[in-house]
C-alpha cells in the first residue's frame, strides 16, 4: 500500500550547465567530473547559508533544489548563480549555469518532490540563457517587493498547463 | 470607447481610442504580427480576447493575430508555435516562441527567446538580448549585445556597446562599430571578432577579463575550448 502523500507549497529551482555535453565530448570524462564536483561544492556552500533548502537530486549536470519558502528559494538561486559566476571569473570554471525557479504546490514522495510545479520549473530553466535566472509570475507574487527588479521576458506555454506562464528575468 | 479592466471581445477586430503604452500578446499557436506607426490607433485583427488594466493591455488569441500599435509601445509577445514579426519603431520588446522565426525591425531594446527558429533583429538603440537554441541569430545594429545560442550561428553587426556572445557549437561573428569590450565564448564553434581600424585591444591570454593596460582601447576575451579564434582590426 502506498504511503499517504504529503502536499507542500514552496519553490523548485532547476539548474543546468550550458554546453556540458559538448564540453565532456571535447575535454573528456575526467575534466567533466571535475566540473561536476566543483559545481556541487559551490552548491553545498550556498545551501549551508540557507538551512531550509535542500538538494533534491542531481540530473547529470543539472540540479533540482527545493525550498519551502519562495524568498528563500530566490536567495539560493541568486546566491548559487553569483557563486558560479565568481568561480568562472576567478578559477576558470569553464561553463555558465542557467536557472529556472517556480513556486507552487508539490507532492512529497520520499526524498523527491513531484507535480506540475516541478515540471514548470524545469521548463523555465530550459529557457534561460547562460548565467540567467528566470522566474515565474507565481514566484514573484510570493516574494512581494522583488518585482521591481524583474524584467518581463514573455509568456511561454508549458505542456499540461492551460494558461501561458509569464516569466521574468532576475539575473 | 476605450476598453476597461475586464472587458473582452471574443472574436474579430478590436479597437480602442487610447493607445496603450504597453501591450502583452499571448497566443498558443499561429503567426503574430505587430505593426507600429506614429499615431496609430490600437487595433487587433484575429481571434482574440483583449483586456486592459491601467496602461497595460493584454491580447490573448489563437491563430493568426495582427496588432497595430503606436510607435514606441513596449511589447511582450509569446507563442508556442508560430512566427513573430514586429514592424516599425517600438519600445522594449520581449518575445518568446518554441518553434518559429522571430523578426524585429526596429526597437529601443529587445529580449528574445527562441527554442527552434531563426532570429533576425534590425536596429536596436539599446540592449539586444537573444537566447536561441538551434536557430541562426542575426543582429543588424545595437548598443550592448548579449547573445547566447547553442548550435546556431550568431552574427552581430555594428555594435557600439559591450558584447557578450556565448555559443556551444555555433560560430560567433562580431563586428564592432566602436572600440568596446567583447566577451565571446564557445565550446567547439569558431569565433571571429572584427574591431574598428586602429583599435588596440587587450586580449588576456588566460581569458581573465581584468587588468587592461592603459594604452589599450578595449578588452577582448574570446575563448573556445576546441574552435578557432580570430580577432582582427579592420
Amino acid at each position: 500500500m502506498s504511503p499517504v502523500a504529503t502536499q507542500l507549497v514552496g519553490s523548485v529551482l532547476f539548474t543546468d550547465l550550458v554546453g556540458f555535453t559538448e564540453y565532456n565530448d571535447v575535454c573528456g570524462d575526467e575534466a567533466a567530473v571535475r566540473v561536476l564536483d566543483r559545481q556541487r561544492a559551490v552548491l553545498d556552500a550556498t545551501l549551508r547559508c540557507h538551512p531550509g533548502s535542500r538538494l533534491v537530486k542531481e540530473l547529470g549536470d543539472g540540479l533540482m533544489i527545493w525550498n519551502p519558502d519562495a524568498l528563500g528559494g530566490l536567495e539560493v538561486a541568486t546566491g548559487f548563480a553569483a557563486a558560479i559566476q565568481a568561480a568562472r571569473e576567478n578559477e576558470g570554471f569553464p561553463l555558465a549555469v542557467r536557472l529556472g525557479l517556480h513556486h507552487g504546490p508539490v507532492i512529497e514522495r520520499g526524498d523527491d518532490v513531484v507535480g506540475q510545479t516541478v515540471n514548470v520549473a524545469a521548463r523555465i530553466a530550459a529557457l534561460a540563457g547562460p548565467g540567467e535566472l528566470l522566474v515565474s509570475d507565481e514566484l514573484l507574487a510570493a516574494c512581494q517587493g522583488v518585482r521591481a527588479g524583474a524584467l518581463a521576458v514573455g509568456p511561454v506555454s508549458v505542456k499540461g498547463v492551460a494558461d501561458p506562464v509569464w516569466l521574468h528575468r532576475l539575473a | 470607447m476605450p476598453l476597461s479592466a475586464g472587458t473582452f471581445r471574443p472574436y474579430g477586430r478590436v479597437m480602442t481610442t487610447d493607445p496603450p503604452t504597453a501591450v502583452r500578446i499571448a497566443s498558443d499557436m499561429g503567426r503574430i504580427e505587430v505593426f507600429a506607426a506614429a499615431g496609430s490607433p490600437f487595433r487587433v485583427e484575429g481571434r482574440a480576447v483583449v483586456t486592459t488594466d491601467g496602461g497595460l493591455t493584454t491580447v490573448r488569441g489563437s491563430g493568426r493575430l495582427a496588432v497595430f500599435v503606436d510607435a514606441g509601445t513596449d511589447l511582450t509577445i509569446g507563442t508556442s508555435v508560430g512566427r513573430i514579426v514586429v514592424k516599425g519603431p517600438v519600445g522594449h520588446v520581449a518575445a518568446s516562441t518554441d518553434t518559429g522565426r522571430i523578426q524585429i525591425e526596429q526597437a529601443a531594446s529587445v529580449d528574445i527567446r527562441c527554442a527552434t527558429g531563426r532570429v533576425e533583429v534590425g536596429e536596436v538603440t539599446g540592449t539586444c538580448r537573444v537566447r536561441s537554441n538551434s536557430g541562426r541569430v542575426e543582429v543588424g545594429s545595437c548598443c550592448d549585445a548579449d547573445i547566447a545560442g547553442h548550435s546556431g550561428r550568431i552574427e552581430v553587426r555594428a555594435v557600439n556597446g559591450r558584447v557578450e556572445a556565448h555559443s556551444v557549437s555555433g560560430r560567433i561573428e562580431v563586428e564592432m562599430a566602436a572600440a568596446n569590450d567583447v566577451v565571446a565564448e564557445t565550446v567547439s564553434g569558431r569565433i571571429d571578432v572584427s574591431l574598428p581600424a586602429g583599435t588596440v585591444a587587450h586580449q588576456p591570454v588566460d581569458g581573465a577579463s581584468d587588468g587592461r593596460p592603459p594604452e589599450c582601447d578595449c578588452t577582448v576575451v574570446a575563448r573556445s575550448t576546441n574552435g578557432k579564434v580570430v580577432v582582427t582590426a579592420r
